[in-house]
Formats: structure tokens, sequence, C-alpha cells
């Protein structure tokens, strides 16, 4: 009798300290600012064809020239961000089914050795030192915000090939979701990502690149 | 032994130590849900469309519960749930390490790549046991006390 009005107790407690969780986890995500849907969606991928691609070697080249003169100012993103210090947290979170555009090991390789487009690894700085694709930047994608200057004065079409750990690792979509939100356009995620590039023996180059 | 588990410094800090873990660890998954979301994602174990749902309101359960076991509030509904939890920690990635699957462990709400590996199974092992040691020290201080009570009332 005793015991059973004990489980009955604890079931009460119990069931008190979830039904906080809950309101409280709701509440907060509604108005954290990086509140995720309550349903999650599926991060959507897209493989490039190489025909896109490669396929007059001179328009990845002309991109430069010809949006040289149309670069948007993006000030008043930056404006209001200062104004209100969530809004690039709000941008995070406003995005609406993003589409990832994929390549492949190969794609990629053959981009590096065309020297098409600015590499960056998502990954951790502690990952980063310890080998990376030589030439890439590093940009870890939970810090992005650090390197806004860097990233300002680069031309809004620049071909910008992000990696991170592989086909399963956020970062890469988290970075790509940033540099979306500072308008660049021309975004390609190396999926296999970093494991897949160990794997096939690729050489891991150790040096820093300063930006 | 009874009496070294019976002593309340030793269940204190018992309480201390799982507490403060539980808080420690439920911060930056409140902060960042959408890392731990890709976290929970990433082993595979729960429906996709629920993945966000878990991801919300399991930091807050760790972060409530250690709240309320370091300030001795409902101690054993909390080591039950700490209980419950770790279990289910301990069973999932030692699931996600039999199929080799290299992820990121998500304990800590870490987006900086720790892996899971047999280490943070056997700490979560470690505050298993204690939280265990916790659910049940509390009850047999309790029926001590009751048999305390009811002697004096003799």
């Amino acid at each position: 009798m005793k015991t059973n009005q004990h489980s009955k107790g604890l079931l009460r407690e119990i069931s008190l300290i979830i039904g906080l969780s809950i309101i409280l986890a709701f509440a907060y995500n509604y108005y954290s600012g990086k509140g995720i849907p309550i349903i999650r969606k599926k991060v959507q991928k897209v493989v490039v064809e190489d025909s896109l691609l490669f396929k007059n070697s001179s328009m990845l080249d002309s991109v430069h020239e010809n949006t040289i003169q149309d670069i948007k100012v993006i000030a008043p993103l930056h404006e209001r961000a200062l104004r209100n210090p969530d809004s690039m947290a709000n941008l995070y979170s406003d995005k609406k089914n993003p589409v990832y555009k994929i390549i492949t090991m190969s794609q990629f390789t053959r981009l590096i050795s065309e020297k098409k487009g600015i590499i960056f690894d998502a990954r951790s700085n502690e990952e980063y030192v310890k080998g990376h694709v030589r030439g890439a930047h590093n940009i870890p994608a939970l810090e992005a915000i650090d390197h806004f200057e860097e990233l300002l004065p680069l031309p809004r079409d620049t071909l910008i090939l992000i990696y991170c750990n592989g086909p399963e690792c956020h970062l890469g979509h988290m970075l790509a979701d940033f540099l979306v939100t500072l308008d660049f356009k021309n975004m390609y995620i190396f999926d296999g990502g970093w494991e897949e590039w160990v794997n096939s023996k690729m050489p891991i180059d150790t040096t820093i690149v300063k930006d | 032994m009874l009496t070294i588990l019976s002593n309340k410094y030793v269940q204190l800090t018992a309480r201390f130590v799982i507490g403060f873990v539980f808080v420690f660890a439920s911060v930056e998954k409140i902060v960042l849900p959408e890392v731990f979301a890709q976290n929970v994602e990433a082993y595979k174990l729960i429906p996709f469309s629920l993945v966000n749902i878990f991801a919300l309101v399991l930091p807050w359960i760790e972060l409530i519960t250690g709240l309320f076991i370091i300030r001795g509030v409902f101690i054993r509904a909390s080591a039950l749930l700490i209980t419950s939890l770790l279990i289910i920690f301990i069973l999932s990635m030692s699931f996600a390490l039999l199929q080799d699957l290299k992820i990121d462990c998500g304990c800590f709400g870490s987006a900086h790549g720790t892996l899971i590996s047999w280490k943070r199974v056997y700490e979560d092992i470690f505050l298993l046991i204690l939280s265990i040691y916790i659910f049940f020290y509390d009850k047999l201080s309790r029926s001590k006390r009751n048999s305390d009570e009811a002697k004096l009332s003799n």
C-alpha cells in the first residue's frame, strides 16, 4: 500500500519534470532566435552535373569580371545586425528548405587542379591544424561570424568549395547557410569531405593558410 | 559499506557530480539546438521527423533534473530520469560503436568533433552507478527515517 503511494508520487514528480521540460523547450525554442522547426525537414542535396561545372571553363573565370560591378552592398544587413544582435541568428534559422549543391571527389579534385575557386574547411580549427586540403582556408562553421571581415571583400560570385568531415557532417551546411546570408551564390559542398579525402590517400597539408 | 553509502556527504558529492555534469551537458545543446539535432540524427535511432522534438526536449530534461538533484528537489524522480537517460545514452552509443559509425558524440552538445568512443560509454556507466546509488540511497534514508519516527512515537 505504502509502496504504491510512493510510486504514485514518483510518477507524478516524473511527469511534472517532463511536462516542465516540454513547456520550457518549446517556449525557449520559440523565442530564442536560433529555434528549429518542431518537425525535422530533410536536408536536400543535389549532385551537380559535370556539364554545369566544367561546361565552358571560361564561364567561371569570366564570372568575376562580370559581377565585380554589381557586387551587392551588404551594409544594410550589417546595420540590421548591429541594431539587433540576434538578427544574424534569425537569418540562420529563416532558411526555408535549403538545397545544397554537392560535388563528388573527382569534381572536387578537378576543380582544384584547374585552380578554380576558393576552398573553405568548415571543421574546427583543431582539426584543420592537424591536416587539411592544400590551400584550404579554415572557416569553422560555428565561428563563421568571426571571419565576416575576411569574407566581405570577396566577390559574391566567387566559386566556393566547402568541405567538412563527411556526408553526415553538418558544419558544411551551416557554413553554406551562413554564406547565403552574406549573399554568396556559388557554393558547392564536397560531400565526401575529409574522410573520403584521407581514405583516397590524397595529400594532407599542414601549412596554415592565412586569409 | 552501508554506512559509507548512507553517509550524507557521500550522497551529496554524488548528487553534485551528477548534477553538474548534467547541467553542463545541457547548456550548449539548448543554445545550439540545430547542432544537437544533427548529432541525434547521425545516430539513426529515432524516426527522422521526431529528431527535432527529441533534440529540443532532452536537454531541458537534463537541465531540470541536474538542477533538481543539486538542489535536492524531487531527488528520486530526478535520479530515475537521469538513470533512464544514461541507459539510453549508453545503449545508443554502444549500438553506434558496434556499427563502426564515426559520429559526433553530442554528449555535451559539442559540435567540435568529440567522436563517440568506449571511453565515453565507461564514463556514462560510472554516472549510471552514481545515479542508481542516489535513487536507492534516498529510499534507504527515507525508510530509516520512517522507522526512527516509528520508534520515537512508540
